[in-house]
């Protein structure tokens, strides 16, 4: 992002030349650096680590599968407890991997009293695990006769040879319900468990680790390396109130995360009583948000694509660009945005994945801090909206749970929202909303780098004037080459390891247990930043004209279109077989 | 233009700060409790643990399942004795 001081329309000429120097003094640059560090430490943290039995257990449980796939038409219960199986097997759940986690803990959920966020005594926790024991024990007792029902419902279906239509259905309908009763009791299991906990000094040491990291590349730039420490701790501060707040019963019912919290307090400071000197030098939110989404990058793994088959790359790789550029050239045409940054910033906020796709877009096209707020800002007041909608709509349509679940998933925007909306309906549901909107997630490393590329090329020239592949260079944004990169490695190192082992180790280790704590907190300081260096006229000026807002209005109602048209064609014309046994 | 007060800025902070409040901790559980829908939505939302402000596929634990689940859907999708069906 960048502050432009002067903007002639579709014109910005930039004749600076890239140096050797460029790698150890630009912030792009150093954004690649730092965030390729913490991959790298992840990896030599958790890749040389597997759990124990690891590959015994994925191949017992995948031989399995396919013995009870080969031997009826619907998933036995026997096959589930080999997926439950392999499920089980999560390197960040090993005890070295749960110390590190501690160390990049966020506050916890909490209702009436902000500090349950932050400290929980023993005696507390033990209140409230014999407080949920009954609750779990009946659970436990509801789950084990709704699998005596499902095993005895599954012989009779096995007796007939399978070849009874109607036994069938009623051994998979009791099977369903053994599984509704197998979550419930494990939610109400994870209830007994809870742990004393004291965040605070995890706060403050990861604190001081996150300053000294950022100092490094701070410090290498020439900038004020004392005044960032300096003013770190106020954005530190206001990040962890970002994430208290985010935390908090009610504002989970709304969708409301960090993001929105951190832009809405620092504004509030920055607008009342001012942002003060010492805390400025601290304000660095390109930098921030650059090292977020090179770590960003490696959770980008293509392999996921293929993760529900074709119908779910249809959905999700075919609508999504159609409506991303239709959007941005109805902007363009019709709507007549002045500022092309805000209008494809907010195009990638609707049509890819939410925030994380206005992230990266902005950054990729150097957008303005103001209209990557406006986009998020809008995004999350049509998220709570269509979280809660939705489901209605669905319900009351009669429209199939599975055709449902990819609706939301390709069309609500942010993750959280759209497996709360996804499990409301049903596991299945569940299932296929949040694997959607998975597939989705991928689409930002193509959709950074496609409009990094339409950038430089077509939108930062004189008309009229070629552009050179040096100059091309030259303005093309040299961390999304970090982003993609990490892309790339990570997603070769995931074929690499094979599907089990990769999502064991990589998803669930490397990514989930480590990189991405760092990636939350970037972000999350980004927007801190980004709220206080915010001047309310500023942003009113963006939504001047209620475009943005009809922009955004008009293209998700396209995209809500669009993706339930495809929706249906690939999951119940095309591919039944695909959808009648999820 | 003038600068604002000490005192004026602070007070439109506190202001603020109290209008947050009021919308998180009074309004914001009130319009919840007031619709039915909302109110169901709200109590499974708790009940489930999905922290719905999250928005990369990474902070959401259950995208881990779904994705568990639909990749061995389709690896090792059910069909009965005889060749597995081409897509």
């Amino acid at each position: 992002m960048a502050e432009k001081t002067e903007q002639t329309p579709g014109a910005v000429v930039d004749n600076a030349a890239s140096t050797w120097s460029d790698l150890w003094t630009k912030e792009d640059y150093w954004a690649i650096w730092l965030g390729a560090l913490l991959l790298i430490v992840g990896c030599i943290i958790f890749l040389p680590r597997p759990p124990e039995g690891m590959q015994e257990v994925f191949d017992k449980s995948n031989a399995v599968m396919q013995a009870e796939a080969e031997r009826a038409p619907f998933k036995t219960v026997a096959w589930y407890k080999a997926q439950d199986a392999k499920e089980k097997f999560k390197a960040r759940n090993e005890p070295y991997a749960k110390s590190i986690g501690k160390w990049l803990s966020t506050p916890k959920g909490w209702s009436d009293n902000p500090l349950d966020a932050l400290y929980l005594s023993k005696e507390r926790a033990e209140a409230l695990n014999a407080k949920a024991m009954p609750k779990y024990e009946a659970a436990k007792e509801k789950a084990a006769a709704a699998l005596e029902e499902a095993l005895a419902a599954e012989t009779l279906a096995a007796e007939a040879a399978f070849q009874d239509a109607t036994l069938n259905t009623a051994a998979s309908d009791k099977i369903d319900n053994w599984r509704r009763a197998r979550n419930a009791e494990s939610k109400a299991k994870s209830k007994t468990q809870t742990k004393a906990f004291n965040i605070i000094p995890h706060l403050l040491g990861l604190m001081v680790i996150i300053a000294l990291f950022f100092s490094i590349g701070i410090k290498a730039m020439g900038k004020d390396t004392a005044g960032f420490l300096k003013g770190f701790i106020a954005v530190f501060a206001l990040a962890t109130l970002a994430y208290l707040m985010a935390n908090q019963s009610t504002m989970k019912h709304y969708g409301i995360g960090d993001a929105a919290w951190a832009i809405f307090v620092g504004m509030l400071i920055a607008n009342t009583i001012g942002t003060p000197q010492w805390v400025k030098p601290a304000l660095e939110v390109e930098f921030y948000i650059k090292t977020g989404l090179v770590l960003l990058g490696a959770e980008v793994l293509f392999n996921k694509i293929i993760a529900i088959g074709v119908p779910g790359i249809f959905v999700a790789w075919v609508v999504t660009p159609i409506v991303l550029i239709c959007t941005f050239i109805f902007g363009q045409k019709v709507l007549k945005i002045p500022s092309k940054t805000l209008n494809i910033v907010i195009s990638a906020d609707m049509s890819v994945c939410g925030t994380s796709a206005a992230i990266a877009t902005a950054a990729a096209c150097r957008a303005k801090k103001e209209e990557l707020t406006t986009a998020i800002g809008l995004s999350l007041v049509f998220t709570a909206i269509m979280m809660i909608v939705m489901p209605m709509i669905i319900k009351a349509t009669g429209m199939p749970y599975i055709l449902g679940g990819a609706w939301m998933g390709g069309t609500i925007d942010a993750t959280g929202a759209v497996a709360a909306a996804g499990a409301f309906l049903s596991e299945k549901a569940l299932y296929v909303a949040a694997t959607i909107k998975m597939i989705q997630n991928v689409l930002i490393g193509v959709t950074a780098f496609g409009v990094a590329v339409y950038w430089c090329t077509r939108v930062e020239c004189e008309a009229g004037r070629t552009v050179g592949w040096g100059e091309i260079w030259n303005r093309f944004p040299k961390f999304v080459l970090g982003f993609l990169a990490a892309s790339v490695i990570f997603s070769w190192l995931y074929t690499y390891l094979g599907e089990d082992a990769g999502f064991t180790m990589v998803d669930q280790g490397v990514l989930r247990g480590f990189t991405r704590g760092f990636r939350g907190w970037f972000f999350c300081l980004s927007f801190a930043a980004i709220g206080l260096a915010t001047n309310f006229r500023e942003l009113r000026h963006h939504f001047k004209g209620g475009k943005p807002l009809i922009l955004y209005v008009c293209g998700q109602s396209f995209n809500l279109v669009l993706t339930l048209v495809m929706a249906y064609i690939m999951f119940y014309l095309v591919f039944p077989e695909i959808t009648a046994n999820i | 233009m003038q600068e604002k007060s000490t005192l004026r800025r602070w007070t439109s902070l506190i202001l603020g700060l109290a209008a947050t409040w009021a919308v998180c901790f009074v309004a914001a559980p009130a319009f919840v409790e007031s619709n039915q829908t909302m109110t169901r939505m709200a109590r499974f939302i708790d009940e489930s643990g999905i922290n719905t402000g999250k928005f990369y596929y990474t902070d959401v634990e259950a995208c881990a399942v779904a994705n568990l689940n639909t990749r061995n859907t389709v690896l090792y999708r059910p069909h009965g004795p005889g060749p597995k069906p081409v897509d």
